[in-house]
């Protein structure tokens, strides 16, 4: 899986980099219009991270082009500016997604590995993990072939778990996955441990192994310990 | 008052005070012509009088008339002659009448005489009456003239003005940019129209700075913003961090989501101040609130709290749906934030209102501030303090009245749609 990173700040660029890069993806990046339209007809890639407001031109404008061609590639925009035109236009224009800044790396990569999901096995779209059997297409969870009957957000969790399985993910990126715009104003994300605990029960309940674990209380991890 | 009207005013006083003194000047002078012929008149009949006593044998055997009565005078006497008005009982016509009185002395045949002749003075008097209504008719043609005229200057000459007027009431930022230049033939019109284009072009610049300058500074925050909270996603990754490092991660992502959450409402408070949400929808309050509760499911039975719903069906209010989404989580949110560990939340609402109460602590935000940016309760560190000034401003922006009431350990808003 070939990943090209659009994105003028340094930092920024790096950071979604090395975070794909751990998950096994060949990635690349670009920091300006001219840098990324060159690697766009030079390579193919599976997947494009596109930042709006970019030096020599817009993300916008790039997509545009890039649609001509007709490449089969997911898009997911990233931008700082949480405008509703924007978004709607990104959309419109053939981007699959779009991330207002700041973001957390888990989404990225939980939104980029479902667009790609979508993309690659249509109509047979399964996330497998030892015991475990996601149909993101139906939303339904089998372990060791039996299906399990999770809430929206217990199953939510998991599949987050399950994107960014083996990294550490803070209670912050679970709140914002979960909740959206509405955490903004919540005094503490202690609720999460109750939906954790649920997601836990019930999976062990029907045969699976214990894979979240408790990191100092800052966030959790989904490991096959 | 209108234009018209108190232009017509100041005329309606000028003209009266000229008819007035005008009139007055008329009268008099007229008046002192009428006199002036009259007195003429008696003085020759006095000497013509006078004149024919000589062809009489005795003046006594004359007999006195009506307006011609001459009596002997005991002594001279110099008096000069003297005019003057005197009223008189008329037998005829059953009324009293002025005349104009000639009193002269005269020497006939070694003896004082004193003549006294009188003229009507009714013909006078008619004709001096016959001109106030003449005044007064031309009084009001100069009126209806005024009036007329008036009513065309305004039509005609004021039209540029009234035309300019009307869009600068309908003028909006969103719709146009400004208030083009429209050439009329009156030299302070079209200093008026050029100043107006002027001026709203300004405003339309300065509106495009504010929301550009709203927009990148917005971008310049969460652009740093954004490197902090995926440097600390990377950085809690690493399996060498102590405790106390996780500690000191966790206090920052505390403090971005702070930031980013102060970000976005200052932002939208400005998005707000801008009017960048003109599009309006119906919206059933039900809804939206049943659909908000469900969200904040999660929080509310954190707290044990216990909510009443009391909506009416159909209660509905036409405004922006993003608005009215951030207007009741707000007011949600806060009613949990705000309240006690088991406590209650209270919605009730119709078409015309909304209240929503929750138990909790006095505030020590007074109710009348509570309203501004960044007043918060000072138990509450956590809060930005954003969430009310975000709900008047939005109620602002749809014409609702917002109120605070804090009664019996209940805390309550009141929004009158």
């Amino acid at each position: 899986m070939k990943i090209l990173v659009i994105e003028d700040e340094k930092e920024l660029r790096k950071s979604i980099v090395s975070y794909l890069a751990h998950e096994g993806y060949l990635c690349e990046s670009a920091s300006t219009f001219d840098e990324a339209k060159e690697k766009l007809a030079a390579y193919k890639y599976d997947c494009l991270v596109i930042d709006i407001n970019l030096p020599g031109g817009t993300g916008l404008d790039l997509i545009r082009e890039f649609k001509k061609t007709s490449s089969e590639a997911g898009i997911i925009i990233i931008s700082a500016r949480n405008a509703l035109e924007d978004k709607l236009t990104g959309l419109e224009i053939g981007a699959d997604d779009y991330l207002t800044k700041p973001f957390h790396l888990p989404e990225l990569n939980a939104r980029i590995k479902s667009i790609i999901r979508r993309r690659h096995f249509k109509g047979n779209n399964e996330i497998i993990f030892n015991e475990i059997k996601v149909l993101p297409d139906s939303r339904e969870v089998y372990i060791f072939d039996t299906p399990v009957v999770l809430t929206a957000k217990e199953y939510d969790l998991l599949l987050f778990f399950l994107s960014n399985k083996g990294r550490v993910v803070s209670k912050d990126s679970i709140a914002e996955h979960l909740w959206g715009d509405y955490i903004d104003q919540a005094d503490s994300f202690d609720f999460i441990y109750t939906h954790i605990k649920n997601l836990r029960k019930k999976m062990m309940q029907y045969g699976s192994k214990d894979y979240i674990s408790s990191v100092y209380g800052i966030g959790y991890k989904f490991l096959n310990s | 008052m209108k234009l018209i009207q108190k232009t017509t005013l100041y005329y309606l006083a000028y003209i009266l005070i000229i008819f007035i003194i005008g009139a007055t000047l008329f009268y008099f002078l007229i008046r002192m012509v009428l006199l002036d012929s009259i007195d003429e008149g008696l003085r020759q009949e006095r000497d013509q009088i006078v004149n024919n006593l000589m062809y009489e044998r005795e003046i006594e055997e004359l007999i006195p008339s009506k307006n011609v009565i001459i009596h002997k005078l005991p002594s001279y006497s110099n008096e000069k002659d003297e005019y003057k008005i005197v009223p008189m009982f008329d037998q005829e016509l059953q009324e009293e009448i002025d005349y104009r009185q000639l009193k002269s002395n005269f020497t006939y045949n070694n003896g004082y005489y004193q003549i006294t002749i009188r003229h009507s003075l009714q013909e006078a008097e008619t004709l001096l009456k016959g001109l106030f209504p003449i005044v007064i008719i031309m009084f009001l043609f100069v009126l209806t003239g005024v009036f007329l005229i008036n009513q065309l200057i305004i039509k005609k000459l004021w039209e540029p003005f009234y035309h300019l007027l009307q869009l600068l009431r309908n003028y909006d930022l969103n719709k146009s940019k400004n208030i083009p230049y429209q050439h009329s033939n009156i030299q302070e019109f079209n200093e008026l129209s050029l100043s107006v284009e002027k001026m709203t072009s300004r405003i339309y610049n300065d509106f495009l700075a504010q929301k550009e300058f709203n927009e990148n500074a917005s971008h310049e925050l969460q652009t740093p913003l954004a490197v902090i909270k995926n440097k600390l996603d990377l950085l809690i990754q690493s399996a060498n961090l102590k405790e106390e490092d996780m500690e000191a991660v966790r206090a920052i992502y505390a403090s971005v989501r702070k930031l980013t959450s102060l970000n976005k409402g200052l932002n939208l408070l400005s998005k707000i101040d801008n009017r960048q949400f003109v599009q309006t929808e119906t919206i059933i309050i039900k809804n939206i609130i049943t659909r908000l509760l469900q969200e904040f499911s999660d929080q509310i039975q954190e707290k044990e709290l216990k909510v009443t719903i009391n909506i009416n069906e159909n209660a509905s209010i036409n405004a922006n749906a993003i608005l009215t989404d951030i207007l009741f989580s707000n007011l949600i949110s806060n009613a949990i934030k705000h309240n006690l560990f088991g406590g209650e939340i209270n919605i009730y609402a119709t078409s015309s209102h909304f209240s929503i109460e929750n138990t909790g602590k006095a505030l020590s935000v007074s109710s009348e501030t509570m309203f501004g940016r960044f007043k918060k309760d000072s138990d509450n560190p956590q809060s930005i303090g954003l969430g009310l000034a975000i709900v008047k401003k939005i109620c602002d922006s749809f014409g609702y009245t917002v109120q605070y009431h804090h009664e019996n350990s209940y805390h309550s808003l009141h929004i009158t749609f």
